[in-house]
Formats: C-alpha cells, structure tokens, sequence
C-alpha cells in the first residue's frame, strides 16, 4: 500500500485527483492510501513521515506549497514531493526541495498517471537492501547504502563503509552481481563504487566519500555512464 | 643460376585473409556476430582451398585463377559488409596490393635467408609469423591510432575506380617478370616488392585523403549544428524581450483604463489580465540567461503545437558552459523531443519534462519525451533521427561529461552530465 497525501485548497480539484488515484489503481492495480489536505499548514501540524507521494498545490491561502515543501524537507528527506500548479514559474525552482516533478492546472489524468507510475517506480526502486556478507564467525548484514566501495584483494575482498572498514572471503565479481539492482559501478578493475557516494568526478579521480579512486582509462566511459544514470535517475 | 621458387600459395592466401580483415573493423556487418563470423571463417577455408589447389595449374590458367580468388573476397565483402558494390571494390583493392606487398616482402626474405627450405619447415612457419605479423600488426594499430570519422566513409566512384585501376597497374607491373621464358631471380622478386610497396603507399595517401576529407565534413556538420542553435538563441532573444517588452506597455496601459473607470466587473478582468502577464514576466527563471532564453522560446513552441512541458531548472551552475555550447545542448535536445512528440495523436501525451540540478560535485540536464515507439538506435547507441545529437555528445565530452540515451515504460530519456568545474 503505497500512502499519498493530496494537499489542495480547491475543493474541486481534491475530488478530481482522487478520482485520478481511483482510476489509476484500476488501471495499473497498485494500491494507494489518500489523506487528503486543505492547505500547506494542516499537513505540516503534528507532521510525521507517513507519506510516500505529496502532491502539493503550489499556490495555497494560508501556506503555499513551495513553503510547505521546505519544512516537509526538513522533516522528511525521502518523500517524493510532486507540485501541481497553473504557473510554471513557481515550480521552476523546484530543485530547491527535490521537487523534480510536476503537473500543470488543469491537470489531465494522462499526465497525472504517468507522474504517478514514476514515483512509484521510484519506490519500487527504493526499497532498502542490505547484503549479506560472509566474514569471520559468522554473517555480516551491511546496508548497502553505508558502502563507499569495494576493493578488489585476490581472493578476498575489502569494503569500505562509514561503519568501518572489514574484508571478507570472495571474488569482486560475486559482490558486483550480489549488488546489481545497486547504484554500484567500477571505476577500474579493482575497485567497486557506491555510486550515491561519488561526490566529485576529477581528472583521472573519483572522490568516493572520504577516499579518492583511480578512474582507469578502459572503464571511465562505463563508469560515467553508470554515474550519468544514477545522478540523472534520482527525482524522475 | 637456379630458378626461385614462386610464392607458396598457402602464403598468398593467408596475406589476402589478413588484409581483408584489416579493413573489416572499419565496416558494419550486414548481419548478426555469429552469422559474419561463421561466413568469414567459411570464406578463409574456401579461398585457402581454392588457391591451395590451384597452386600448379598451367600458366595460362594462372590469371583466371588470380581474378577467381579476388572476386571471391570481393564478394565476401560486399556480401557480408554494409558496403556498395564500388566499396567493397575500394576496398578489395586495398586489401588486395597489401596482401601482395606483404607475401612479396616475406617471400624475398625466405629465398634471400634460405631458399633451399621447404615453406612448412618450422623456421620458414616463424619467419612468416614475424613477418606478416609486423606488417599487419604495424598497419594494424596505424590505422587504430589515427582518428576515425564516425560512422559510413564515403568512397566516391572515381576514388574507387581509381584505387582498382593501380592496384591493376601495381599487379601487373611486379609480375612482368614472371612472364613465360623469364629467369626467377631476386631482382625480380625486389622489383615485385618495390612496385607492390608503390602501390601500397599511393592507395594509403588516397585513403588518408578519403579520411581526412570525412572527419573535415564531420565537424563542419557540427559547426552547422552550433550555428544554427546560436541563430536561433539570437532570434528567441530578440522575440522574448520584444514580448517582455509589450506586456510592461500593455500593463501601463491597464494601470490608466484603471484610474479612469470604476466598476468592479472591469477591475476583475483587469486583474486576471495582470495576472496572465506577470506569468509571463516571470516565465522560465533559472539563474542562467541563456537557459531562460531558450526554455522560454521552446516553451512558447511548444504551446503553439499543444505540448505540455513543465521544467524545473536550476541554471545558475551553467555558467562554465559557453552560450554556443549551452545552446546546442539544450536546443538540440528539445528540438529532437518536440519532433518525436509532435508525431503523437493524442495532445495529452505530448509531454516533455526538463529537470536542470545540481548534485554533489555535478550538474545535471535530463530531458524526457513521451513516446511509444522505441526511437531507432545507430551503431553507438544515439538515435538515428537525432544526427545533431553527436554534436551535443562531443561539447558534452570536451567538458568531461557524459551523455546517456535510454527509453524505457514508453519515455525516451536523454541524461547529461557534467563534472562541476572546481571553484578557484
């Protein structure tokens, strides 16, 4: 069940975007959950993560929504937030609270749908995933978002990760297909990087985290391609 | 003096393989992997076969026999290679003065080394190895190291006919001396081999000249490209401030109708009308002239042709981009998005997003199109329609960037991304 709030002062047009959730659970079968809101300060009182999908009406009478949009972010980085507006000017900036996504008033089902069969995706794509790996005395669960990379040591393996750094038994080849639904990519042939952890791109360098890679020459256009995909794939 | 022997026709055949796969990479198959390469290896055994059997035939039969194994690789590469008829003869002629040269040179150098050997002695086997592998190697990786236009060379008629016609003249030339009647000796050989080299090195300088012609072409086109998009910037520019322009004289106009006339009704209307020119006014603000510019005159377009487009923009990190640069990016990516959308029916799926962001130490521009049809791919995996989009591939990659095309649950994404220039 996927939880969407709907934040409209219009009373008209709360009605259509249900309608439009109603019509696409019919159409694509996926289950949502509706709160619905009349403006940016009911859904900011007593706010708690609950939502995964907010569709926010830019311009509302008590709160606008690129406002509510702030605050929301402030309390809650994971929200995929969606603004609906009749002026496209507001929703140009967007970016500012990862608002990458919106539909134009009066808003057309077809466009409402397809934003929400993104998100969904998005979701889908989301979901937390731990790995599993082996270590001395046992299994060691590590969540893969906390991995900066993998380095490649013979037989065994070496992570790199903000809880510490541990090497486990295994060829790279083995982790890189456990991780392959991860933003994961190789930089060259012995190192295996996060891609969420990539924050800067240099000449010949990567900067993953704290550590600064080698990008060798045979693997730097597979590796900004991976790069290009992941960066250009958050918000869509 | 002993007659030489003449070349083993093992050795000839093998020449003329490896130098028609010298000039295959540059080509595109006509078929799938497994298909060329079992036709290719087909085509090795049976032109082996042929010259192997014909090794001892009489010497009248000697010519009909060369002309048979060239038509055979000939065919083979028009057969299996994209190729038209002229340039699968180009080509052959090339390959084919090569594979001379190549078993002339080795050849010489047997006889001079050691004539008496057999040509399956291991020593002969080794000198052939070093031999051919340095000549093909060496043309080998030239050819791999210089520059390749993208895609298709175009060899004109007179260039092709002119490649057959000396590698006619080089064949016949350096096998006067073998002529009924005439002493095989290594004079002979040395002028075979000079004359095959000349034939050789002129093909090559045609060739390099074909090259050279194509890549000047290539950038050319992508000046084109630039240009246009700069033309058009200049034009959009002058069209929004001249719209900028009259909506502030329109708007002081409103202000006076105002003063003078009282009711309400009217006032309404007035306002509504302020209210559609302060969108305006405000349209497409990103921090970046030359991207509010563009994505304002492309949104304008798009609403003379019923297709939504929303975009959220944050320009302000473009500045490293040059407003040529930033113009055939953005423009060549939403002209390229308008045509495909514009082949939509339905108005309501005529939709274009624009997301312009920065993340960590990167900036990024996507730009998505509805589209139900998979857009045809070429060979390096950018639309076919969207020839202008090589142009936006290269200023993307002189900026260390890098560009991605994909479609997917019927939306075409096209994703670019810049490494973010380090702040001094």
């Amino acid at each position: 069940m996927i939880r969407v709030a709907i934040v409209e002062d219009d009373a008209e047009v709360q009605a259509l975007l249900q309608e439009y959730v109603r019509r696409h659970t019919r159409q694509y079968g996926t289950e949502f959950e509706v709160t619905v809101f009349a403006d940016g300060l009911d859904i900011l009182d007593d706010y708690r993560a609950a939502y995964d999908i907010i569709f926010l009406d830019v311009e509302m009478k008590h709160l606008d929504g690129m406002t509510t949009a702030e605050r929301i972010r402030q309390m809650d980085a994971e929200v995929i937030l969606i603004f609906i507006t009749n002026m496209a000017q507001y929703a140009i900036r967007g970016y500012s609270v990862g608002a990458l996504d919106y539909v134009l008033k009066p808003v057309p089902y077809f466009a409402f749908s397809q934003q929400l069969l993104k998100a969904v995706a998005r979701l889908e794509k989301r979901a937390k995933r731990s790995l599993t790996v082996p270590v001395e005395g046992g299994l060691r669960r590590l969540d893969t978002a906390s991995i900066y990379y993998l380095e490649s040591e013979g037989h065994r393996v070496h992570f790199y990760t903000d809880e510490g750094d541990f090497s486990a038994p295994g060829a790279l080849k083995t982790f890189e297909e456990k991780l392959a639904d991860c933003p994961f990519a190789r930089c060259n042939s012995g190192y295996l990087v996060n891609l969420a952890q990539v924050r800067e791109l240099r000449q010949s360098t990567v900067q993953v985290g704290p550590w600064e890679l080698q990008v060798s020459r045979p693997k730097r256009k597979t590796f900004l391609a991976a790069l290009t995909d992941y960066i250009g794939g958050e918000g869509s | 003096m002993t007659a030489l022997p003449d070349i083993p026709r093992l050795y000839t055949a093998l020449a003329e393989c490896l130098a028609v796969l010298l000039v295959t990479p540059a080509l595109a198959p006509r078929f799938s992997k497994g298909v060329t390469g079992g036709i290719t290896l087909l085509w090795v055994v049976v032109l082996s076969v042929f010259l192997g059997l014909t090794g001892n035939v009489p010497g009248r039969f000697w010519i009909p026999c060369m002309a048979a194994a060239i038509g055979l690789s000939y065919l083979y590469l028009w057969g299996v290679w994209s190729i038209t008829l002229l340039e699968a003869g180009y080509h052959c002629a090339r390959a084919f003065i090569l594979a001379e040269l190549a078993a002339s040179v080795e050849w010489q150098l047997h006889c001079a080394l050691w004539s008496a050997r057999s040509a399956g002695d291991p020593l002969s086997l080794l000198l052939l190895a070093v031999v051919y592998g340095a000549l093909f190697g060496g043309i080998s990786y030239l050819l791999h190291i210089s520059p390749q236009p993208a895609g298709h060379l175009e060899i004109s008629g007179s260039a092709a006919l002119t490649a057959v016609m000396l590698a006619l003249t080089a064949f016949a030339v350096s096998n006067l001396g073998f002529l009924p009647g005439s002493d095989i000796n290594m004079s002979i050989f040395s002028i075979r081999t000079l004359v095959d080299f000349s034939g050789v090195l002129i093909l090559t300088v045609q060739h390099e000249q074909l090259r050279e012609n194509a890549l000047h072409s290539e950038l050319a086109a992508m000046d084109e490209v630039l240009r246009r998009q700069y033309e058009q910037y200049k034009r959009s520019k002058e069209g929004v401030n001249l719209i900028n322009r009259r909506y502030h004289e329109l708007k002081i106009q409103l202000a006076r109708i105002r003063q003078e006339q009282d009711q309400t009704k009217q006032n309404a209307a007035i306002a509504a009308m302020e209210q559609n020119i302060r969108q305006y006014e405000a349209e497409n603000k990103t921090g970046n002239p030359v991207l509010d510019t563009i994505l304002t005159a492309k949104t304008m377009e798009c609403q003379q042709e019923n297709i939504t487009i929303t975009s959220v923009a944050d320009g302000r990190m473009l500045n490293f981009l040059t407003i040529r640069e930033l113009c055939t990016i953005v423009g060549v990516a939403l002209d390229s998005a308008i045509a495909a959308v514009r082949a939509e029916p339905d108005p309501e799926k005529r939709l274009i997003k624009v997301a312009v962001y920065s993340q960590g130490g990167f900036a990024m521009l996507r730009f998505e199109h509805y589209t139900q049809t998979p857009p045809a791919l070429d060979g390096e995996g950018l639309p076919v329609q969207g020839a202008d989009l090589k142009s936006v591939d290269t200023t993307v990659r002189q900026h260390g960037g890098s560009m991605t095309t994909h479609w997917e649950n019927s939306w075409y994404t096209l994703r670019i991304l810049f490494p973010l220039p380090q702040k001094q």
